[in-house]
């Protein structure tokens, strides 16, 4: 099968490997029909992520139709279409009982290398370093999937695989960004970041009940699809102060929650090369706005920063005097994608959410490593990319 | 055989504690120059009695520790342990039972004279409201090349430590889901290689 792999920074490959086996009792191969590039996946083609290796297969957005099933597979039927959550999760563990699917204790077969750094191992991921698990990932033309019967959403035959596709991350990610929010009648929700993260946030705090969301960003395009959903919007690149615009905006209060969609990663290999990691992507981030402490800063006091963005290492110069004053509340972690899915497909199924919007760019399998070079260099125009596997 | 409880050594000390309260020494720098002495924990969701009588079954054990390749019971009391190194050779010993608590512990030794000279003990104990069970894990050994071996372990990723609660975890993963998480299999870029050498058997496979 062909199959986009990381060959290195700013090096992706079509290549053609061999098709995908059932591993494990519970696994199922599932032919993708469509996968897409995530943010995410940026922090992989700029090669932040020592615990890449050359030919790992990318991706964690898929869904597609199942091709084969493992003999302890109860739910799910070969010919199902489904959705695959990006998170792998047991579905038999006490966090996956719990709802805590991206906290399983039992995906990451690499686990050792986790709880040196974390204290503890989350759960494995499609595609997404060997830290997670080294799993292969979806932006391929089949791909196994572990715990099939906890990991898919099947959806009806007859819905645009657009309009479900990103129930495997973005939306769920922006949804549960949102729920962490406790949004209450009257709230002002302010955003950093405009990407499909935020974008689906926003939507999000709307159905859940905000007043106003505040979207900032400096591209152009990606504030304008903010505005679209009834946003109002901050360019930083026009402005002094953002503490100062958001109090001026809600009447000196500032946001009643802070969402954070805009994250940094630092991943690593050994503990040591981790903590360098760490130091260099906190270094990067002198150079950018800093989204996190912004956010502390802006927070109305006993509000809530969300953060959907990702976070790996240690963190400089984190404002927490003012967390800790203000009395803030703090969610964050990776999405609990499963619990989020049904739910969410009902919302799409009624009309009351299309996440399809956010696509700016629809490639064949060929073309994936231009549309990762694009989605690298021109945020502007490439917001969301979705790559047709078959 | 010597006798396990008649010596006050360090798992003595342990087992009579019951649990371990000080942090993992072995994943220190230079943790090689001291005592190999290795303690784990997981919890488990099943109740103390299956886990005991999983692990009491001794020729289980090789289906989640990576690095025993067999356990051969003897008796009831002795079994032989075999243990493939990276280099390719087998270490052997034998090990008897030098204390059993059914459903609460195991604790066993390696004979005088092994090749490996190896004590350990695991312990079953009820985790709080329904966790399940916490398995504690604590052994004492030394290898085959001794310091040097253990030196060279602390290059990859098969640190003794690391090792010993990977093995725990798939232990939990093992009870709790009946599979082992694994991606060995998998395709990858990297074999493109074999498909060259017209290896790649199935490639293809799922194809029309």
């Amino acid at each position: 099968m062909k199959a986009l792999c990381w060959e290195g920074k700013h090096d992706v490959a079509v290549k053609t490997v061999h098709d995908p086996d059932i591993l494990n009792p519970h696994d199922a191969v599932v032919k993708v029909q469509a996968a897409a590039i995530c943010g995410s996946d940026l922090h992989l083609y700029d090669g932040y992520i020592p615990s890449m290796q050359r030919g790992d297969i990318l991706g964690h957005e898929a869904m597609g139709e199942v091709v084969e099933v493992g003999p302890m597979v109860r739910k799910v039927k070969v010919g199902d279409r489904v959705v695959i959550p990006f998170d792998i999760a047991c579905g038999s563990c006490r966090y996956c009982r719990d709802g805590e699917f991206s906290l399983c204790d039992n995906t990451n077969p690499n686990a050792a290398l986790a709880d040196h750094l974390y204290g503890h191992s989350g759960s494995g991921l499609f595609g997404y370093s060997h830290l997670f698990g080294g799993y292969a990932g979806g932006q391929a033309e089949f791909v196994r999937v572990p715990f099939i019967d906890t990991n898919s959403l099947v959806v009806p035959p007859e819905i645009d695989e657009e309009k479900v596709l990103f129930l495997s991350d973005i939306l769920p990610t922006g949804y549960m960004a949102a729920e962490n929010c406790g949004i209450r009648a009257g709230d002002t929700v302010a955003i950093w970041g405009a990407g499909p993260v935020a974008q689906m946030a926003l939507r999000s705090a709307y159905l859940l009940g905000a007043e106003r969301v505040i979207v900032i960003d400096h591209y152009p395009k990606r504030l304008e699809m903010a505005e679209e959903a009834g946003a109002d919007t901050i360019d930083f690149d026009d402005i002094d102060g953002i503490q100062d615009e958001l109090k001026y905006r809600t009447g000196g209060r500032g946001p009643d929650a802070c969402i954070d969609a805009v994250g940094l990663e630092a991943h690593g290999h050994t503990a040591l090369a981790l903590m360098d990691r760490a130091k260099a992507a906190v270094k990067l981030t002198t150079d950018r706005p800093d989204a996190l402490r912004q956010a502390i800063l802006a927070c109305k006091k006993g509000g809530t920063v969300s953060i959907p963005g990702v976070y790996g290492g240690f963190l400089d110069q984190l404002p927490f005097g003012a967390a800790f004053g203000k009395g803030l509340t703090l969610k964050m972690g990776q999405t609990h994608t499963q619990r989020y899915m049904e739910p969410l497909l009902d919302h799409v199924l009624a009309g009351d959410l299309d996440p399809s919007f956010v696509i700016t760019h629809r490639v064949s399998i060929e073309e994936g490593p231009e549309a990762y070079r694009k989605f690298a260099h021109d945020k502007n125009e490439c917001i969301k990319v979705v790559i047709q596997m078959h | 055989m010597r006798e396990f409880q008649s010596e006050p050594s360090f798992l003595n000390d342990a087992l009579l504690r019951g649990r371990f309260g000080d942090v993992d020494r072995s994943l220190q720098p230079f943790s090689f120059m001291k005592p190999k002495e290795l303690h784990q924990s997981v919890t488990i969701d099943r109740p103390p009695n299956e886990v005991f009588d999983f692990w009491r079954n001794f020729e289980n054990l090789p289906r989640f520790m990576k690095d025993i390749a067999r356990v051969e019971v003897l008796s009831a009391e002795e079994s032989r342990w075999i243990v493939k190194l990276r280099s390719g050779a087998s270490v052997e010993w034998t090990a008897a039972i030098t204390d059993e608590r059914p459903g609460a512990m195991i604790a066993w030794r390696s004979l005088e004279g092994s090749e490996v000279d190896t004590e350990g003990a695991v312990w079953f104990s009820k985790a709080p409201a329904d966790l399940g069970t916490e398995v504690q894990l604590m052994m004492t050994y030394r290898i085959p090349g001794g310091e040097l071996t253990e030196l060279a372990t602390l290059f990859t990723d098969e640190n003794p430590a690391c090792l010993t609660l990977t093995n725990l975890r798939r232990l939990k993963a093992l009870l709790e889901t009946g599979e082992i998480p694994t991606i060995e299999g998998q395709p990858n870029g990297r074999d493109e290689i074999l498909r060259d050498r017209n290896l790649g058997q199935n490639l293809g496979r799922h194809a029309g």
